[in-house]
């Protein structure tokens, strides 16, 4: 072995790279794949052409309404109106654009009045509770524009809020170089419950100087608070998640070892808006959304990353006291969307195109605290980035089916 | 594409895939986001084959997957997934337990490293590319890759207290 460290990463990459052959059926897949893409390219470009005819009659200058196609027929049919539906998909990967530029991606959101999804061109979008506003991102600021943010971390260079009433984008301003902003090592913003604040949390390079930011979506008025927990207790890197009535946040604790590496989850400190610490929780997964916190604010849903080949599963513990109520052994890796009710959890699954007689098309899942599966729907879009669940109240009759 | 550019398509996967995926492997260093990221850019290669495949498929490819891996949106996905599997630890043969032991702290080190510092690790250290490739391929200048390459390897002295007894490479500093 090499004596510095140039030579020791040489032999770990190498060791890495020999670790796995490459994935069996990688041909049929990869193919598969492309073509699914390129039936969702054409479904888009149907409503690209409906866009046009929008702009005529003066709809909606930033939204693109999906006329039929894969946003009315994904979901499987269901008798009325259920009481949860996903808001948005945010994060689309467009088909038609081949760089990995900003551009790349779009988001799907809930149009409440018709019960469609409409399309926008922000890679980022989160609706407000209501579903009157929507939290924007846009642009990308890893590559060569660093110098404007806080910290030159990877995120967009601008966030905004776009009113859906009016098809404008409100873009939060950029306070001087030095002052936290919504830019670098924060994360995309969360809107809370109650629909009033919108909060960034905030980890510079420098951990002593973490914290978030509260940003009033009425005036744009941005408050930054100060929380070195968030760099001195937070190896896992994980963001802020609001609590249940909107007065405060929680941060899932993963300090570091004696030796300075990451360390393993110990807990869920849980603060108020100012940033003090008002009570600590035992737990040993992580609280990543806000919408892990059940509709009653009674139970967490918590989980942690997994080695390969162990099952993963899901922690259901009290919020109150971090006290494990279950645990749910689940048969394939998901992504943990948050609960439709205190009985049930949403997960997200993969398509299998390599299994015999699994199924090759994504799907959401509502399962029960037993892990057994109680509903199956298609997603409006396959892989999105991030997908947000909201009340379905309010929803015409013709999007039942959309609910769960 | 018709059914001779699918099998050229398909010869050319069959054959350089072995190579892409090591690269994919080295980047993620997990094995199930290393098949979801090459399955992810060979899509994208199939779609546009015809025209890729009269250039240099493998050299686009092998770019796609660096600018892929560092976008921010990906970046998302990767958080939120509740498994997220480690490549499996290769069995220690004839090295000495302290060579194994700084290999595994340092397999762990890069976890935590951000995408875009890996990336320039992989492409110094596992691809030997000069810096001016390094830039072009990650969109930057070459002298973001010097301070990439130099704030990445100080991280990685933080993560991992077990290098301080190897010398610095030269290189980290500039070149």
């Amino acid at each position: 072995m090499s004596s510095d460290v140039s030579g020791a990463l040489r032999n770990v990459f190498e060791e890495m790279a020999d670790s796995a052959p490459p994935p069996a059926g990688l041909v049929p897949a990869t193919l598969g794949r492309a073509r699914r893409q390129r039936v969702a390219r054409l479904t888009v470009g149907g409503g690209l052409a409906a866009v046009l005819c929008a702009a005529l009659v003066g709809l909606l200058g930033a939204i693109v309404p999906l006329t039929g196609g894969a946003a009315d027929q994904a979901a499987t049919g269901g008798e009325g109106v259920l009481p949860s539906v996903v808001t948005a998909y945010s994060g689309v990967r467009d088909p038609k654009v081949t760089d990995p530029s900003p551009a790349f991606n779009y988001s799907l959101v809930l149009n409440r009045k018709k019960g469609r999804y409409d399309r926008v061109p922000y890679p980022f979008a989160m609706p407000s509770p209501d579903g009157s506003r929507v939290l924007v991102g846009r642009g990308d600021n890893s590559r060569g524009m660093s110098g404007k943010g806080a910290s030159g971390g990877a995120g967009p260079t601008e966030v905004g809020v776009l009113d859906l009433a009016n098809g404008n984008v409100r873009w939060i301003p950029t306070p001087e170089l030095g002052v936290p902003t919504v830019w670098g090592y924060t994360n995309l913003g969360r809107w809370s419950p109650d629909g009033r604040q919108i909060l960034f949390t905030y980890r510079p390079r420098t951990a002593a100087d973490s914290g978030f930011l509260l940003v009033d979506p009425e005036t744009l008025r941005t408050t930054f608070r100060p929380l070195p927990d968030l760099g001195t207790q937070n190896t896992h890197g994980l963001d802020l998640v609001w609590t249940p009535g909107s007065d405060g946040f929680a941060l899932t604790t993963s300090p570091e070892t004696s030796a300075g590496a990451s360390g393993n989850v110990t807990g869920i400190r849980f603060y108020d808006l100012t940033g003090r610490l008002l009570r600590t929780v035992p737990a040993s997964a992580s609280l990543v959304e806000a919408g892990w916190f059940s509709p009653n604010g009674s139970q967490m849903a918590l989980t942690e990353p997994v080695p390969v080949g162990a099952q993963p599963k899901v922690t259901v513990a009290d919020a109150e006291t971090g006290a494990t109520r279950q645990v749910i052994a689940l048969h394939r890796p998901v992504r943990l969307l948050g609960w439709t009710d205190e009985r049930h959890l949403l997960v997200y699954v993969y398509g299998d195109a390599e299994t015999p007689g699994a199924d090759e098309r994504d799907a959401l899942l509502v399962v029960d605290l037993a892990g057994q599966t109680v509903r199956t729907i298609r997603p409006a879009e396959e892989s999105p980035q991030q997908m947000f669940i909201g009340s379905s109240e309010g929803l015409p009759g013709s999007a039942a089916k959309l609910t769960f | 594409m018709n059914a001779d550019l699918e099998r050229e398509f398909s010869e050319f996967v069959e054959a350089r895939s072995h190579a892409l995926f090591r690269t994919a492997l080295a980047l993620t260093g997990h094995r199930q986001q290393a098949e979801d990221l090459l399955q992810t850019v060979l899509a994208r290669g199939a779609r546009h084959w015809t025209r890729i495949r009269t250039g240099t498929p493998e050299a686009y490819l092998r770019t796609a997957l660096y600018r892929e891996q560092v976008s921010w949106w990906r970046s998302l996905r990767r958080r939120r997934e509740v498994s997220a599997a480690q490549v499996p630890e290769v069995a220690a043969t004839a090295d000495d337990t302290a060579t194994v032991d700084l290999h595994l702290a340092l397999r762990q080190a890069l976890a935590h490293l951000a995408p875009k510092h890996r990336a320039v690790l992989v492409l110094r250290y596992f691809e030997d590319r000069p810096d001016s490739e390094i830039a072009e391929i990650l969109h930057c200048t070459e002298s973001t890759v010097r301070s990439q390459a130099a704030r990445a390897l100080a991280r990685l002295r933080d993560l991992c207290p077990k290098l301080e007894i190897l010398t610095i490479p030269k290189e980290a500093v500039g070149r």
